[in-house]
């Protein structure tokens, strides 16, 4: 990171260590501005750039969008490449772990709303983003703004291939499909992230946290003994779904609804966390549903409530 | 033109179009008509192991126009003729990449007979061109309207096979 001086930048620390490299958080000494810089270390030097850094940045300089983290600009040298990113004071995982519940109520319909919004701008021009999750919503303090992190880089991966057992490693945001067909992410699979988030922010801990029980077990805890009626997936893992008990299914909708969530918000969030991907409600339609009603979120007018903090 | 029956794709195409050309002037820059034949001998016959994607080639030879309308020919391997040859794959290693995500660097090379040390001046080479290019390595050419031409009413004869060809 010492090459960033010669560019004006000012490393202040770092922020965080993702799949492609570290991010710093540096100060432009130019214009006093805080941006994130990722650093990307070309390992596999002999194949050159990869394609999923030509294929992401591309993406990430072609589409600007008030609730997508931008790209500032792109600088290399050597066998490394040096991503310039907006900086945002707060992710949304430090904001839930600071507030309480009932604080953080009166913001979560905008916030995902905001969510939704970009989600659905990006799956319009058929970007996935793979890797939603409460650090990767970030929120500008000054504008009132919610911005989702890391599009563009996590959508170029691997050949689509079925793998027939189920991955236990990685983010507990992720869908259950995507765990047995480990490379292929779609559109589905972010709604389901996003579902996640929601319920986050109204329980104040995740709906399926890592450590205490493997992913399959919370699954099964939640949903009942999946099907190959209620999942397709389960097809694929009978065997695996065989050493499970049959149990009925919690009754998430009661807790939610004990938690202060409207009725709308609850049938909302059963249909961005159905278990099949095929009936799970997308972005944009989610936008559309009742419980935004009252507020200033669909895709047809993008000026959103600006949220105060507690 | 009248857009009112034109297909949104086609109309993002027409409108996102300028970013993707080479900068004004640039067919009268002496350098370039210099260039530019020998770049397409070398994209056109690098290109020939991918005969099922016609956009790649394409794809290289804009980023080339575009590269070269702004840029002088980077120096990297110390003479014209090498730095051309390797610039001009490069280009089309990008557009590989671009729309190939198993595209292989090695497989390239063994492909076109290129030298083993190539490898080690190409990530330059690459890296002058993205930053060269601005990292815009989406780009509208020709093939993208090759529908919209083939539905306007005085083209509606040509035949798919010809087009293909």
């Amino acid at each position: 990171m010492e090459k960033v001086k010669d560019w004006n930048y000012k490393v202040v620390e770092k922020i965080g260590q993702g799949v492609f490299g570290e991010v710093y958080k540096c100060l432009n000494l130019e214009t006093g501005k805080k941006v994130a810089i990722k650093m990307i270390n070309i390992q596999n030097e002999p194949e050159g750039v990869p394609s999923y850094l030509i294929a992401g940045v591309s993406l990430l300089k072609e589409l600007e969008h008030d609730n997508i983290v931008r790209l500032l600009d792109v600088l290399t040298t050597g066998r490394y490449v040096y991503l310039v990113f907006e900086y945002l004071d707060l992710d949304l995982g430090s904001f839930i772990r600071k507030h309480t519940i009932t604080s953080i109520r009166p913001h979560i319909k905008t916030i995902l709303s905001q969510i939704l919004v970009g989600l659905a701008y990006y799956h319009s021009h058929n970007i996935l983003h793979g890797d939603l999750q409460p650090s990767n919503v970030l929120i500008d303090l000054k504008s009132k703004k919610v911005k989702l992190a890391d599009f563009g880089l996590t959508t170029s991966f691997g050949v689509p291939h079925i793998e027939y057992s189920y991955k236990e490693v990685g983010s507990p945001y992720k869908a259950p499909e995507s765990r047995i067909r480990s490379s292929v992410y779609s559109t589905p699979h972010d709604v389901w992230a996003v579902g996640c988030i929601f319920a986050e922010m109204v329980s104040g801990k995740p709906l399926f946290p890592c450590g205490k029980k493997d992913h399959l077990s919370l699954i099964v805890s939640l949903f009942g003994k999946p099907t190959k009626e209620t999942w397709p997936g389960a097809n694929y893992i009978s065997d695996l779904l065989h050493s499970h008990p049959q149990c009925e299914p919690a009754d998430l909708a009661e807790q939610l609804l004990g938690l202060g969530l409207e009725p709308p918000g609850v049938e909302l969030l059963s249909r961005m966390i159905s278990l099949n991907p095929t009936t799970r409600i997308t972005a944009r339609n989610a936008l559309n549903h009742p419980y935004f009603k009252d507020s200033h979120s669909s895709l047809s007018s993008p000026h959103y409530e600006a949220f105060g903090f507690p | 033109m009248d857009f009112h029956n034109v297909a949104p794709d086609f109309v993002k195409y027409f409108d996102v179009e300028e970013k993707s050309m080479p900068a004004a002037g640039y067919a009268y820059i002496n350098e370039a008509n210099f260039l530019r034949p020998r770049a397409i001998k070398v994209i056109l016959q690098n290109s020939k192991s991918n005969k099922r994607n016609a956009y790649i080639p394409y794809l290289a030879l804009n980023y080339f126009d575009r590269f070269i309308s702004k840029h002088t020919l980077p120096e990297v391997l110390g003479n014209v003729e090498d730095d051309l040859v390797l610039a001009a794959n490069c280009c089309l290693i990008i557009a590989w990449k671009l729309r190939d995500q198993s595209f292989s660097f090695s497989d390239f090379m063994a492909g076109n007979n290129l030298p083993r040390n190539y490898s080690k001046h190409a990530l330059n080479m690459e890296l002058q061109i993205l930053n060269g290019l601005e990292w815009r390595s989406r780009a509208v050419v020709a093939v993208n309207f090759v529908p919209f031409f083939l539905n306007i009413s005085s083209a509606k004869g040509i035949k798919r096979r010809h087009v293909n060809r």
